[in-house]
């Protein structure tokens, strides 16, 4: 293609022209009163649209994020779900470039249940797009495609492939506007067996103070074959005061969780949630042992967990209603390596569960490399204060 | 089946055309298991400023 001898501007391509610009030869502007604004019915629904979208500005909305991070601040970012592994890990990172991030990773693991032994990943993302693929040692692999259209569409697509598992595809949309927020996706959806089957979700969270937002979310999922198909409700609210945050979903299968974050101070970070779910359980009876009917049981847990962010360290812990102690640790002890601690004690089962882990970051060119170290900043200027190179 | 009015608003295939769409929904599928990776990597080469070689593109090792 670069043998070709392009043309600077394709022929047919005519907004590429500038054309001057001279008084009384631009094209005119739409009419005030043409017939689309001058007819009674519509010039009514524009005042009225009009109307509505400057009273929505006056009222200073923000947009109130996706309902999937509706309690982030908490469960991830406070508590240890995400980050806690057990047994012995490594991860070989491997920058090769900065913009676009392109980097590769490789994940070493022994005793752990969730991790495969190894795991190669390879990550590509610029300004629209975000592309990341993961492969293990059992060739199990799940992809990520991300697409921003602009700052307020995104589309993004799942894949996960394994043998002799069902494969597993998501597409999303996420429409995040000045003061709402749409998200569409569906799980596995197909037309092929006589109608839709899979699962499809549609949720929306508006804002109705610049604090305070409320939203719902309806799943709706059927099988394929003669199945009925289900739906399922959940409503969520959230008030964000900029530093702490309450949040609180009532979710269809008769489950509450409602979570509070705080930021205590700079560098600290502390989060309440609880979760209480009613269920309905069988009863048996005492002497014969056969089920009589069914009792609502009601289960509920408190976990309360804490974040310290430090110059180069980063501990996160937390304690549950059910006798749990966890914590995490993660420390940088050179610029390019830092150790993982993982620890969580059942105090009620007497059990625990232990993880340590290394993390090497490498880069593929010399001025990566001398920007991991700390003596170049990313426009590559040397780090005042740094050892002369 | 087709003659009831639940079915009156599926569009209905041949079984022959619902074959030929489970094919090819696997070969994509073959594609994308052993395709995206290589894609992602291929992307990023070429957007790297030193190409890196395939050697030093998997090996976790620096490479400068």
């Amino acid at each position: 293609m670069s043998q070709q001898q392009s043309t600077p501007v394709p022929i047919t391509d005519l907004t590429k022209f500038t054309i001057p610009t001279l008084p009384g030869v631009t094209t005119a502007p739409p009419k005030a009163n043409g017939f689309w604004s001058s007819n009674p019915v519509f010039s009514y629904l524009n005042d009225v649209y009009i109307t509505i979208s400057e009273h929505r500005k006056s009222l200073g909305l923000t947009n109130p994020g996706t309902i999937e991070n509706l309690n982030k601040e908490v469960s991830r970012d406070v508590f240890l779900n995400q980050y806690f592994f057990t047994g012995l890990r490594a991860d070989l990172n491997k920058a090769f470039s900065m913009s676009p991030v392109f980097q590769t990773s490789h994940t070493l693991s022994i005793g752990s249940n969730v991790l495969p032994p190894y795991a190669f990943s390879a990550l590509y993302a610029t300004d629209d797009y975000f592309i990341q693929g993961n492969i293990d040692n059992e060739l199990s692999f799940s992809g990520r495609i991300n697409y921003g259209w602009n700052k307020y569409n995104i589309s993004k697509v799942t894949l996960q492939l394994a043998h002799g598992q069902p494969s597993m595809v998501q597409l999303e949309q996420d429409y995040q506007a000045s003061d709402f927020s749409i998200n569409l996706k569906t799980l596995n959806p197909s037309l092929l067996s006589g109608g839709f089957s899979g699962v499809a979700v549609a949720s929306l969270l508006q804002s109705l103070t610049p604090k305070f937002a409320v939203g719902l979310e309806a799943m709706f999922s059927k099988q394929p074959g003669p199945v009925p198909p289900e739906t399922l409700v959940s409503y969520v609210a959230r008030y964000n005061a900029g530093n702490w945050i309450a949040s609180a979903q009532i979710q269809a299968q008769g489950a509450l969780v409602a979570s509070f974050w705080r930021k205590v101070s700079d560098k600290v970070e502390a989060g309440v949630e609880t979760q209480i779910a009613a269920s309905l359980k069988p009863v048996n009876d005492p002497l014969l042992g056969t089920p009589i009917g069914f009792e609502t049981a009601v289960e509920g847990q408190t976990t309360i967990g804490a974040k310290y962010e430090y110059r180069s360290a980063v501990f996160r812990g937390q304690l549950d209603s059910n006798g749990k102690v966890g914590a995490f640790l993660e420390k940088r002890i050179l610029p390019t390596v830092s150790i993982l601690f993982s620890g969580e004690i059942d105090q009620f089962k007497q059990s625990s569960r232990l993880g340590l882990g290394l993390q090497f970051e490498a880069a593929g060119n010399e001025q990566l490399m001398l920007m991991q170290q700390g003596l170049i900043d990313a426009n590559g200027n040397p780090v005042p204060g740094a050892p002369q190179l | 089946m087709s003659d009831s009015p639940i079915n009156k608003y599926q569009f209905t295939l041949s079984d022959e055309s619902k074959e030929r769409i489970a094919k090819v929904l696997d070969y994509s599928k073959v594609i994308a298991h052993y395709g995206f990776i290589p894609f992602v990597l291929y992307l990023g080469w070429s957007s790297s400023s030193n190409k890196p070689s395939l050697f030093n593109l998997l090996s976790p090792f620096p490479s400068a």
